[in-house]
């Protein structure tokens, strides 16, 4: 058995074994786009959140201590990518970090379609008959949650937004993180989720399954299991302790 | 000004030199590629900046995008209208929507860079 990654054949697979912190997911990731300038093969990871977290977009400015909402009591964390702020909370989240070498880096607008098409498709296997928002239905950017704004990508199901994703692009590589939200939370309860829109019991396991192989029949391309390694773990403690554990950035 | 003038990163800046001052801004290409501009930083007067660091940060649908300084030397002005209304990058990415002025110490930095047809090549092969 090989133990190395093929760089022609293969793309890069993490399924977390366990939901993580706030700080962490967002360090991984940003690990992941680091390393890309050293990859040919993209990276799919599937992961899940500890804890109810609030994700600002990159330049968004954080609400007043003072103002009444019902997540002022919960971790924010800052995001590395652009749009609006995220409650991340039953919610399955991905990411895919594309290097520059790669053919999708070169139309990075591209890749939300490309991976919001192989995300319906799966939907579909669980008859969860979801679609992309047109166009001509794009909102106003205005309202402070991600899921609260309309984007022409954005998936849909019975009018509401189930999947949003926003971007990275960093020297020609591309990090997209989304988040697919299963279940309505407690703490953003104008949100409905799959499981209340499709009224079925998600079927995790065998959505992420279903998701590995669709985005590997669209890259042509096998997925090769590679958790992260100690040089990978360091890099993700050291951007946690300078980086996301703090919610101001000095851009 | 003419775009032909003009020399062009491979991150699609593209850079003027005037003097001892370098002109830098996102090419028109880029512009199209982003689309639906809404957000931009920039650095500040006085700072030292490196070729190929980044000097700045764009948002656009949903993705952050990083602007790379062409040259070596200190920004000596920025177009902080761009702040209040990015239309003018869109409009105009050659002229009125210029980012920073960089004063440099080597101006053969500059022939690192591309002419307009070698950049128009590399468009065209990053098109398709």
């Amino acid at each position: 058995m090989t133990s190395q990654i093929n760089q022609e054949q293969e793309f890069r697979l993490l399924v977390d074994p366990q939901p993580c912190s706030g700080q962490r997911n967002m360090a991984i990731d940003e690990t992941l786009l680091q390393l890309a300038s050293q990859s040919k093969t993209p990276t799919l990871r599937l992961y899940e959140w500890s804890e109810p977290t609030v994700s600002l977009g990159y330049f968004q400015k954080e609400p007043e201590p003072s103002s009444e909402n019902s997540f002022k009591n919960l971790p924010f964390v800052r995001r590395l990518s652009g749009g609006g702020a995220i409650l991340h909370h039953h919610e399955l989240t991905y990411s895919f970090v594309v290097p520059q070498s790669h053919i999708l880096s070169k139309n990075p607008s591209y890749l939300y379609h490309f991976i919001h098409q192989e995300i319906i498709k799966s939907f579909q296997e669980f008859k969860i008959f979801a679609a992309m928002r047109s166009a001509s239905n794009k909102e106003k950017n205005s309202k402070f949650l991600c899921f609260g704004r309309g984007d022409a990508n954005d998936i849909m199901l019975n009018g509401h937004k189930i999947v949003g994703s926003a971007q990275r692009r960093r020297k020609g590589n591309t990090l997209q993180h989304g988040s697919i939200l299963i279940r309505r939370s407690e703490h953003a309860p104008e949100f409905p989720g799959l499981e209340e829109l499709a009224q079925c019991s998600f079927p995790f396991k065998e959505f992420k399954e279903s998701l590995i192989q669709n985005i590997s029949n669209a890259l042509v391309r096998k997925p090769f299991h590679m958790e992260l390694n100690s040089t990978e773990e360091e890099k993700v403690d050291q951007l946690i302790e300078e980086k996301y554990r703090f919610l101001k950035w000095s851009h | 000004m003419s775009s032909s003038d003009l020399k062009f990163a491979k991150s699609h800046e593209w850079a003027k030199l005037d003097g001892d001052v370098v002109t830098i801004g996102i090419s028109k290409f880029a512009v199209n590629l982003l689309t639906d501009l809404v957000y931009i930083e920039l650095p500040a007067v006085g700072d030292s900046v490196s070729s190929g660091v980044s000097i700045g940060e764009i948002e656009s649908v949903k993705a952050v995008s990083d602007i790379y300084s062409s040259v070596t030397g200190e920004i000596v002005e920025i177009n902080d209208s761009l702040e209040e209304d990015l239309g003018a990058l869109t409009e105009d990415p050659y002229g009125k929507g210029w980012i920073v002025k960089i004063k440099i110490a080597d101006p053969s930095e500059l022939d690192q860079l591309m002419d307009q047809k070698a950049y128009d090549e590399l468009c065209q092969s990053e098109a398709h």
